[in-house]
């Protein structure tokens, strides 16, 4: 029987040491200098993501802001935050640099500009980012989580478990609910109505450079009114509250136009 | 050297009950305590407390969170209020449970054990491992109405949690990942896999059936085992078993928002059901023989009834004796009276 269980523990440690491997598998797309170019040779410079809250062109402002969304519905925020994961530029070569844990809580209530540092970007023309509003599906069922994504933010459903992607709230007259709520909260990562959006702004003509110890930027605008714009017009007479479900799949459908590159600085 | 003898005599004596007193202070938890064992006839666990290193301080840790009321608002509902060892972690004569300011929950707490063979948790399966479980009850407002942040203020701000996190892991600066990997650490250790009916499987010459409890296992086999499956009596589906011709409480739809998912509950396992009672997710029935009664002639017909209970399940009376002789197989004492477990 003791050996039994020995053999028990042996078998679980080996599976836990494959399912280890293919874990980092998983991330065998991060650029890895030591295997195209000896170490020493490979330079890095530093690259900012910059996300700015704005509705339209304004400033969000908390709470005193009045805005319209498309439908002429006025509106204000008392609440706007969201996960940004999974920050990825691409090369016209079809090379990526992945960022490593790589997860970001934007919340209004802490300013409006928030600025994502990723460091040791191999040197070179990028033409492409891309990452994920939301968080992806295999962190939201690994376990606890610490950093951003500390339960503690407020930003976990903790009866249907998963974190929300984005939480806006806010009041508008035209909201039928208790006290002209507007409440939508944006999660679920399962089918039917999985709201994990990829987002991929366009960078027009320009190219993102990295160039050898030097800070480029990229300035991202994220417009609050795009949520309730296309190609699903949201008129909060009829839907002024979401929590997952079908109303937080169709807002996610908008916001992937919610984000917008205003400037590249090399 | 008979005054050595006396001496020694004493000393032993002494020592003895210098134990005795250490023991009313902490039951003894040694490292080989925290090892867990299960039968070789168990499936490969889905949760190998990978990334949280089981360790004594983790355990002891986790076990006085467990007991704890600082984690509900008002410092009065632990997790244990609700999960008794001697009833199997359910809670005795309870169809729900009480909460926080004595507010009634909506569904019955399910017994704990075998948790690290266990994908999803709640009776709707809303939380999706083992880790992030503890979470639901304790910012459920009818439960123990905390929030995390909450949580973690009165820890960091207690002095011996602080040595007791450094011992467990090496830090003072407690945050939620750390509560929650040692709430796991010691949830997740309780195993019961010492019933008479382990016994007799691992050597049925030894620890014999009774004739009646023979028959009753076949029966059981034959009438309830595809959902009820072994070793650990629960084939972890969600199925809806005839409760209800409106749904009061959705189940599983409510997580999935799936029409085909309405009504729908985690078959629970039957290990230790003797002890378990009130049954079912609401708690309504009081007793096995109820519940032979419902799954005999009390299914209610609806569009997302399990097939396999569209005609219920026949079961004549003496059937019926046998197999809860069987199922009395499946209470595990020495799970239930596991020192290392006691509040």
């Amino acid at each position: 029987m003791k050996n039994l269980f020995r053999i028990i523990i042996l078998g679980l440690f080996l599976i836990n040491t494959l399912s280890c491997k293919k874990d980092s598998a998983l991330k065998k797309d991060v650029v890895d200098p030591s295997i195209e170019i000896p170490k020493d040779e490979q330079k890095y410079g530093s690259v900012k993501v910059t996300f700015s809250n704005k509705v339209g062109n304004e400033d969000l402002l908390l709470n005193n802001g009045h805005y319209m969304n498309a439908n002429s519905d006025s509106f204000t925020v008392s609440k706007f935050k969201y996960y940004i994961s999974n920050v990825v530029l691409k090369k016209s070569d079809g090379t990526r640099y992945v960022a490593r844990e790589s997860y970001h809580l934007i919340d209004s209530n802490k300013g409006n500009k928030y600025t994502i540092v990723l460091d040791s970007v191999p040197v070179g023309n990028y033409n492409a980012i891309n990452f994920i509003l939301g968080v992806d599906s295999l962190r939201n069922t690994s376990g606890a989580q610490t950093g951003a994504l500390d339960p503690s933010y407020g930003m976990f459903w903790s009866w249907n478990q998963g974190y929300i992607f984005l939480m806006m709230e806010g009041n508008s007259p035209n909201s039928a609910a208790f006290n002209n709520t507007l409440i939508f909260h944006l999660g679920g990562f399962t089918q039917p109505y999985n709201c994990i959006r990829k987002i991929n702004p366009t960078f027009g003509t320009s190219d993102l450079i990295s160039s050898d110890g030097k800070t480029s930027t990229v300035e991202i605008k994220t417009d609050l009114l795009k949520m309730f714009e296309s190609p699903s017009l949201i008129k909060f007479v009829q839907t002024s509250e979401g929590m997952g479900g079908a109303v937080a799949y169709t807002i996610a459908n908008n916001c992937v136009n919610m984000f917008s590159v205003t400037s590249i600085q090399n | 050297m008979q005054k050595i003898s006396i001496y020694l005599f004493l000393a032993a004596l002494l020592q003895i009950c210098a134990c005795k007193v250490d023991s009313k202070i902490e039951p003894i938890v040694t490292e080989d305590d925290v090892v867990l064992r299960w039968p070789d006839y168990f499936p490969a666990p889905i949760y190998n407390f990978e990334g949280n290193k089981r360790s004594k301080e983790g355990f002891l840790l986790g076990k006085k969170l467990f007991y704890d009321p600082i984690l509900s608002s008002d410092n009065t509902i632990s997790c244990g209020s609700c999960h008794q060892q001697f009833v199997a972690f359910a809670q005795a004569d309870h169809k729900l449970s009480h909460g926080v300011e004595n507010k009634l929950g909506v569904r019955n707490s399910p017994a704990l054990f075998n948790l690290m063979w266990q994908k999803e948790f709640f009776w709707d399966g809303g939380s999706k491992h083992i880790e992030l479980q503890p979470i639901g009850p304790i910012t459920n407002p009818l439960e123990m109405n905390e929030t995390i942040e909450g949580v973690v203020n009165k820890l960091s701000q207690n002095a011996a949690y602080r040595s007791l996190f450094l011992a467990a892991f090496n830090t003072d600066s407690i945050t939620s990942q750390l509560m929650l990997k040692a709430i796991v650490q010691f949830m997740g250790s309780f195993i019961s896999a010492n019933s008479r009916y382990d016994k007799f499987v691992q050597d049925p010459a030894r620890n014999p059936f009774t004739e009646t409890e023979k028959n009753g296992l076949a029966l059981f086999e034959q009438k309830c085992g595809s959902c009820h499956a072994p070793p650990l009596f629960t084939d972890n589906s969600y199925r809806n078993n005839g409760l209800e011709e409106v749904f009061i409480d959705s189940g599983r739809y409510r997580i999935t928002n799936i029409n085909s998912d309405m009504g729908k509950f985690k078959v629970p396992s039957l290990r230790n059901v003797a002890l378990t009672y009130p049954y079912m997710h609401d708690g309504r029935f009081e007793t096995l023989d109820q519940v032979f009664n419902h799954y005999g002639s009390g299914i209610k017909q609806t569009g997302t009834l399990d097939p396999l209970l569209s005609n219920g399940i026949s079961i004549t009376s003496a059937e019926k004796g046998q197999i809860i002789a069987f199922l009395n197989t499946l209470t595990d004492l020495e799970f239930t009276k596991d020192l290392r477990f006691k509040e």
